[in-house]
């Protein structure tokens, strides 16, 4: 494979080298990501939410809103203590959940409740009511850390962003593979090339042999024209010859 | 001796006229450029083998010191017309009498006046072609037919005198054993009768016995004498005009780019493959070889016909600034030497288009391939 690169042009190589970075960006991108980590995280807190906003025909204005948390992760996260940071103040609120709820405790604009334990698959809701419009930060402590939850809603644009990156390495693994094969190709070409001129060479240089032993050979034909010019007199008769004509 | 040019040829339908100095036949693999050079070699009656089953009939128009020679050759006969001054004569290719023709027409020069000596040889010598580079020893008796030594002449005589050598031995072997035989002889009849002069009518009738044998002995102690005289003259000859080629050869070849480490001397890299060069080095330093050769030969003092006939693949496994060197040698050669007619069949679409006498690539190939 080294000589397959060794043997590349310099736009091959360039190319490879963009190749292999793209992969490796993507491939440590989709690593880090939300979606491969919580493959192997043990909870996954994920919070979805609803606002309602209340108008004139039930005479009331105001606003609802609505926060599920649910653990979609593998295992239970243990000793929760959700901690909900609000912008403004603290709404009227009511705590469901299908797991045993601690007693919410509010600091300023902070409410934390405490779970013994968010189960896999077990919620908890917040249902809250204010005049003004309600916003904050959710995240949560458990035995594990302290974990930022963010929507549900951005889900869809993570999941975007991991086929982007899951593109991206699909398209630069078979990059790499096709400047592979193709320097392969090209390192085939040039060998048998190589080995071809070779070939020939020998081919030329036996060629040279045969060609000088026919014209031992055939000597009689080039060389010797007075010896068949000649070939009915005798050896004496021609030296005789020889020696008065020349 | 006279030079030859080549004024026209006509393969089946397909007509090339020649012009003096550089003509090009430009053509990719494949399209039949060898095929027209072996139609040359052909049509001259160089060569026996048929040069493409497809071509019926080949004619060339020659110039011999401004007289026109026509040759006519079918594909396949053995046989070739050749008219001049309105005379046709039929001479089978390669043989004695087409030698002697050519041999009056071109009238080359020799150290000794010899009918001995071969034509073909010397016109071989302007065709440069993949295989002809394959015969050095037909290589070097070509060179040194033109520098004026009597090849055929010297080779059978030296052939004779090994054959009279050999009988004088075996002579000189019998005339011992007849010797002994004959004293043995004496003693016996000495002993049991008695005949007068009998040691002089044995000396007599050997001495009438093998005078023959004497006279070839002293044929041979002539010859040899003879022969040493001349060869010792053609040697002179030959050393003193292989050097001058030599000098040219060597620095036509440095100004190519090649270095003169290459080579140990002329008449080596003629006869034996150097190890050291290449295939292509070696094509292209015998196609330097040839000019040096033309370059030498403008005086009139060598027997070169004072044209190139080139089919050798020159820019092999070459770079292409040795070739481009060479093209400028060879432009020079053709500026100092305006009597030099030089023939290339070549791949190269670059060179001058004035030059070029047929594009093969340009009506698809010589008609047979087209075809």
């Amino acid at each position: 494979m080294s000589s397959a690169v060794n043997q590349m042009g310099w736009g091959e190589k360039i190319s490879l080298g963009v190749s292999i970075l793209s992969f490796l960006v993507a491939f440590i991108g989709l690593t880090l990501s939300d979606s491969v980590s919580k493959i192997s995280s043990k909870a996954d807190i994920v919070a979805t939410n609803d606002t309602i906003k209340l108008n004139s025909l039930i005479n009331q204005n105001g606003y609802i809103e609505t926060l599920n948390l649910k653990n979609r992760g593998r295992s239970a996260s243990k000793n929760v203590k959700l901690i909900v940071e609000f912008f403004v103040e603290i709404p009227k609120f009511e705590l469901t959940s299908d797991e045993d709820i601690g007693k919410p405790e509010i600091k300023g604009r902070r409410l934390k409740i405490p779970l013994e334990r968010l189960s896999s698959n077990s919620n908890l809701k917040i249902t809250m009511f204010s005049d003004s419009p309600i916003s904050y930060d959710i995240n949560y402590i458990d035995d594990s850390g302290n974990h930022k939850i963010t929507m549900y809603r951005e889900t869809a644009q993570r999941d975007m962003l991991d086929m982007i990156l899951i593109l991206v390495i699909i398209i630069s693994l078979l990059a790499v593979v096709w400047i592979y094969r193709r320097a392969s190709e090209s390192a085939l070409m040039a060998t048998l090339e190589t080995h071809q001129s070779e070939i020939q060479v020998k081919l030329r240089e036996v060629r040279d042999e045969i060609g000088n032993i026919e014209v031992v050979v055939n000597e009689p034909n080039s060389s010797s024209t007075a010896e068949l010019n000649e070939s009915d007199k005798g050896i004496g008769q021609r030296l005789a010859d020889f020696i008065t004509k020349i | 001796m006279n030079s030859l040019k080549l004024v026209s040829l006509q393969i089946d339908d397909t007509h090339i006229h020649f012009k003096d100095g550089p003509n090009y036949i430009v053509g990719n693999n494949n399209s039949g450029k060898t095929t027209v050079f072996n139609c040359i070699r052909y049509a001259l009656g160089l060569t026996k083998s048929v040069v493409h089953k497809h071509i019926s009939l080949i004619e060339l128009e020659v110039c011999i010191n401004g007289l026109g020679i026509g040759f006519r050759r079918e594909v396949g006969s053995t046989y070739l017309s050749v008219w001049q001054k309105g005379v046709t004569h039929k001479y089978r290719a390669l043989s004695k009498e087409l030698d002697r023709f050519l041999t009056e027409a071109l009238s080359p020069t020799y150290i000794y006046e010899s009918d001995a000596e071969s034509i073909f040889a010397l016109l071989n010598f302007c065709f440069l072609s993949e295989e002809r580079s394959a015969n050095r020893r037909q290589q070097w008796e070509s060179i040194n037919s033109m520098c004026g030594v009597n090849v055929s002449l010297l080779s059978s005589v030296e052939k004779d005198i090994y054959a009279l050598k050999k009988e004088v031995s075996k002579n000189k072997e019998l005339e011992k054993i007849v010797d002994e035989f004959s004293r043995s002889i004496t003693v016996r009849l000495k002993e049991s009768v008695k005949i007068a002069d009998l040691d002089s009518t044995i000396e007599s009738t050997k001495e009438r016995f093998f005078d023959e044998f004497r006279e070839k002995e002293g044929l041979l102690i002539n010859a040899m004498s003879k022969f040493e005289e001349i060869k010792e003259r053609s040697d002179l000859v030959l050393r003193s005009k292989i050097a001058e080629i030599e000098d040219v050869f060597f620095s036509l070849n440095h100004s190519a780019g090649f270095e003169r480490s290459f080579f140990d001397g002329l008449e080596l890299f003629i006869k034996s493959r150097s190890k050291t060069m290449s295939y292509g080095e070696e094509t292209f330093s015998r196609f330097i070889l040839v000019l040096a050769v033309a370059k030498v030969a403008q005086e009139g003092r060598y027997n070169f016909p004072q044209l190139i006939i080139n089919d050798s693949y020159l820019s092999f496994d070459l770079d292409n600034r040795s070739y481009r060197r060479s093209l400028n040698i060879l432009d020079d050669l053709m500026f100092m030497n305006k009597g030099l007619q030089y023939i290339e069949f070549t791949y190269k679409d670059e060179v001058p288009s004035e030059h070029v006498v047929l594009n093969l690539n340009a009506q698809g190939g010589l008609h047979v391939f087209g075809s």
